[in-house]
């Protein structure tokens, strides 16, 4: 039985993931050291990675502190009300990151700066830290920490040596995800006036269009990417962190909180405030001002409808092109099918910015009747979402044993058919689930889609974000309430995959 | 007739040959059966007849067409081979009707009289139709498999374990059905499996794989009764293993002339299967020149059959001999420990040449 066309069709996709960074490279080769040292060596760039980098250094650090406090009060103590708790610091991933900042702004219209950045950073991204992180600590066997207290060690010293590190694969995964986000972020710091990296491409892009400063800021930020790749694979480091021995795990005890009641529920109180309650009351008071009249139903109608379309496109896109992956990694795993895998994997890392200059480029010199196409926009929502799908899938066709697949080309199958017939066929429940998070994802995409969308596309994001531009911030309330809602499935998804992965 | 030819097939994993230079021959209408222990080859051999592997060398040859030429093979969709897996691998949402029609193009005439018919032929009863394979037992899963491969009247069969995960009541029962089946609708079929009572009861034929080899191939009596090496003996049952001087077929050993079929002379390893050893006690002085005679040091009870220890009496001299012989035996009027027994051989020994 021969794999050779799926290995080409997974081949192809590879290769054009590759072509970000491979644009990258190119625009450097291009653009001559000279030129180039000219533009990336300026005390603007300096500005900017000093930015960046405090951005990342005070934003991760504090996001952990808070999602470890939580998962271990929601998962681990008799706080009241935990259940409750612990989907409300899952919930603001149901509020897009500058609807986040929006609220915010709108509310304090001050805020700006590093502290705004880092704050409404941490209240947006926190959760990524916090699903990971409680779902480790409801799997973790209780034994080691019995064993741990029995050795002679305090409650605090059996957190801090026996249950910390082995919440080490979460964490950092965790801030690996915040951390990308940061990078790649647009909208949310526009708005509190700070400027990253994806903020001056962006700035650039509009009034130079394609200019080498653009391209060159693009590629410290792809260097910053892998940098950031780089440092979580060394902190990960490649001890066992598995359950060693057989069995189910008792269920943990949960610790007695005492008087640490109180200090612990309002910890709980106040990030769900801030988190949830800040969106809730701004949003609630630009509707209420704006009233009836701000739902122009027609714009908003259009906006729904194109954003319904781009979701379903795209996501049907990205999951066909990568079942031919997702089927290698499965069936036939090898260091070839790894190095593909490699490739459908870090592009997912690249901020949406740097895809959509790639894009711009190449059909700008390459491809021009595809410049600002529909199809170029879906081809960038796959490259951002690759990775997504590619795990989703890559999991669902795991459980479909090879056995069915094989009874299947005896009874007279063609291989193709097979895996139509029976392996997609049994996987479709989970993969649809994939396709609803991809959807999902390219709902709430901004940067890319500003800068690759045809002339006239008019999804809910781009809608929101000039109306806000223009400060009419009644009138974007109501499409801030659309992107909620329709993040509300997806933020509901993650939450039960995430019970699911604890055994719950 | 040769129906199926398998010549000089290779198959290695980077550096592990799992399978080399086999050569076997499978008649039409019969049942062949290929034991090994995990790791032996057996199920690359199947899969390289049902062609989900692809052999590195050799030939594979169905009723006249070339299936494998080296690399060069046709999809298993094109070989109309049938297979029962270890777990059945029904399709888990499909009802029953629906698996065992899977193979049957929609529009075959009578297409739901002959899935009836296919479930009778397995003992199937009709109500079960609409069942899904969680609902089944793992024996009628394995009934539903074998009707769905069956369905598609496959020149060859081919089972990989279908048996091993069933309960040991059960399995009996199914492996006589099947063999059953196979017999009336005189399809040729391949079991792999590593149980040996399974493979000696089910086929006519039986070849013996060892870590990618092919050690020998025959009946099932000529295999139990006239292995090659002492390691194919083992295999098939327990096994009595003595060194004795052979001479004019002859052989003398621990247990005194036994009657061979080899016209070799001098020493050599023989083998005896535990059930050619007969026991009858005796007084507990019994001693004389024209018999055998040992004592029993320790029974081992086990169900149905149980295992002795005897040390034996050289009578030469009349003093007990080491090591003792250990022999399986029915649990019917087991000797006491330290009683005497007379001890008969029937038959005749093996001899490995």
């Amino acid at each position: 039985m021969s794999n050779a066309p799926v290995v080409l069709a997974a081949a192809i996709v590879s290769l054009v993931s590759l072509l970000p960074v491979g644009f990258v490279i190119w625009i450097g080769i291009q653009t001559g050291w000279e030129t180039a040292s000219a533009l990336i060596f300026r005390p603007r760039v300096g500005e900017l990675l000093i930015n960046t980098a405090m951005l990342v250094a005070v934003t991760i650090p504090i996001s952990i502190i808070l999602a470890v406090t939580l998962a271990w009060l929601t998962e681990r103590t008799d706080l009241r009300g935990a259940r409750i708790w612990s989907w409300f610091a899952v919930a603001p991933l149901a509020v897009p990151a500058f609807v986040q900042s929006y609220a915010w702004v709108s509310l304090i219209p001050g805020l700006h700066g590093l502290f705004g950045g880092v704050l409404v950073s941490v209240l947006a991204y926190f959760p990524f830290l916090y699903l990971p992180v409680s779902a480790q600590l409801r799997r973790l066997d209780p034994a080691i920490e019995d064993a741990a207290a029995s050795l002679g060690n305090d409650p605090w010293r059996v957190f801090f040596f026996a249950v910390l590190p082995q919440l080490r694969l979460a964490i950092c995964g965790g801030s690996l995800l915040i951390g990308l986000h940061l990078l790649a972020e647009y909208g949310l710091y526009v708005m509190i006036r700070f400027d990253t990296f994806t903020t001056a491409i962006v700035d650039q892009f509009q009034s130079a269009f394609n200019g080498p400063a653009a391209n060159m800021l693009g590629g410290v930020l792809v260097v910053c990417c892998f940098g950031l790749l780089g440092l979580e694979a060394l902190l990960r480091g490649n001890e066992r962190y598995a359950r060693v021995g057989s069995g189910a795990a008792r269920d943990p005890i949960k610790q007695r909180l005492g008087l640490l009641a109180i200090p612990a529920f309002l910890i709980c109180l106040i990030t769900a405030g801030l988190s949830l309650g800040v969106p809730f009351v701004t949003l609630t008071r630009w509707l209420s001002l704006g009233g009836i009249g701000s739902w122009r139903l027609d714009l908003i109608g259009t906006a729904l409808g194109q954003t319904i379309i781009f979701a379903v496109a795209g996501a049907l896109l990205t999951t066909t092109i990568t079942v031919p992956m997702a089927w290698l990694s499965v069936r036939a795993p090898g260091r070839f099918q790894r190095i593909m895998e490699a490739c459908h994997y870090y592009v997912g890392s690249l901020p949406g910015v740097v895809v959509a200059l790639a894009l711009v480029t190449v059909t700008v010199r390459v491809a021009l009747p595809l410049y600002q196409t529909v199809f170029t926009l879906l081809l960038a929502y796959a490259l951002l979402f690759l990775p997504r799908s590619l795990v989703g899938l890559r999991t669902n066709i795991a459980q479909v044993p090879v056995e069915l697949e094989q009874a299947a080309m005896a009874l007279g199958r063609s291989p193709a058919q097979a895996v139509r017939q029976i392996t997609m066929r049994l996987a479709a429940p989970g993969v649809a689930v994939s396709m609803a998070l991809v959807g999902l994802g390219i709902t709430n995409e901004l940067t890319a889609t500003l800068m690759l969308a045809p002339n006239g596309t008019r999804t809910l994001a781009m809608q929101f974000w000039s109306l806000t531009s223009e400060i009419d911030y009644v009138g974007a309330a109501p499409y801030a309430l659309m992107m909620v809602l329709l993040s509300l499935p997806m933020t509901l998804l993650l939450y039960a995959q995430s019970k699911r992965m604890g055994g719950r | 007739m040769t129906f199926l030819t398998v010549t000089g097939i290779s198959k290695r994993y980077g550096k592990v040959a799992a399978l080399d230079d086999v050569t076997i021959d499978v008649p039409a209408g019969s049942r062949t059966a290929v034991v090994g222990s995990s790791g032996s080859g057996k199920t690359t051999l199947l899969r390289l007849i049902a062609g989900f592997e692809v052999p590195d060398t050799g030939r594979v040859v169905l009723d006249g067409s070339v299936l494998a030429n080296g690399p060069a093979v046709v999809p298993a969709h094109r070989r109309s081979i049938g297979i029962v897996a270890q777990h059945g691998a029904l399709f888990p949402h499909l009802t029953v009707s629906d698996n065992i029609g899977f193979g049957l193009e929609r529009n075959t005439p009578q297409r739901d009289k002959r899935i009836l018919a296919l479930m009778d032929l397995v003992e199937l009863t009709p109500a079960m139709r609409d069942r899904r394979p969680h609902q089944l037992s793992g024996g009628q899963q394995q009934r539903v498999a074998l009707a769905r491969a069956l369905a598609r009247q496959p020149k060859l069969m081919l089972f990989d374990e279908p048996f091993s995960a069933l309960d040991a009541g059960l399995r009996e029962g199914i492996r006589t059905s099947v063999a059953e089946v196979l017999r009336t609708q005189k399809i040729t079929a391949i079991l792999v499996t590593h149980d040996q009572a399974e493979a000696l009861s089910f086929a006519d034929q039986v070849a013996i794989l060892r870590e990618g080899k092919l050690l020998q191939v025959g009946s099932p009596e000529d295999l139990y009764m006239n292995p090659r090496d002492p390691y194919t003996a083992a295999f098939l049952g327990d096994v009595i293993i003595l060194d004795a001087q052979l001479n004019d077929g002859w052989a003398v050993c621990r247990l005194g002339r036994i009657e061979t079929s080899s016209l070799h002379s001098g020493p050599a390893k023989i083998m005896l299967r535990p059930e050619q050893v007969v026991l009858s006690p005796v007084s507990a002085d019994t001693n004389d020149d024209t018999g055998f005679y040992g004592n029993i040091t320790r029974t081992e009870f086990g169900g149905a059959s149980c295992s002795i220890a005897i040390s034996l009496t050289d009578p030469s001299h009349g003093k007990p001999d080491k090591p003792s012989l250990v022999i399986k035996t029915t649990s019917i009027n087991l000797p006491a420990v330290g009683s005497r027994v007379q001890i008969v051989v029937l038959g005749k020994a093996h001899v490995f040449e």
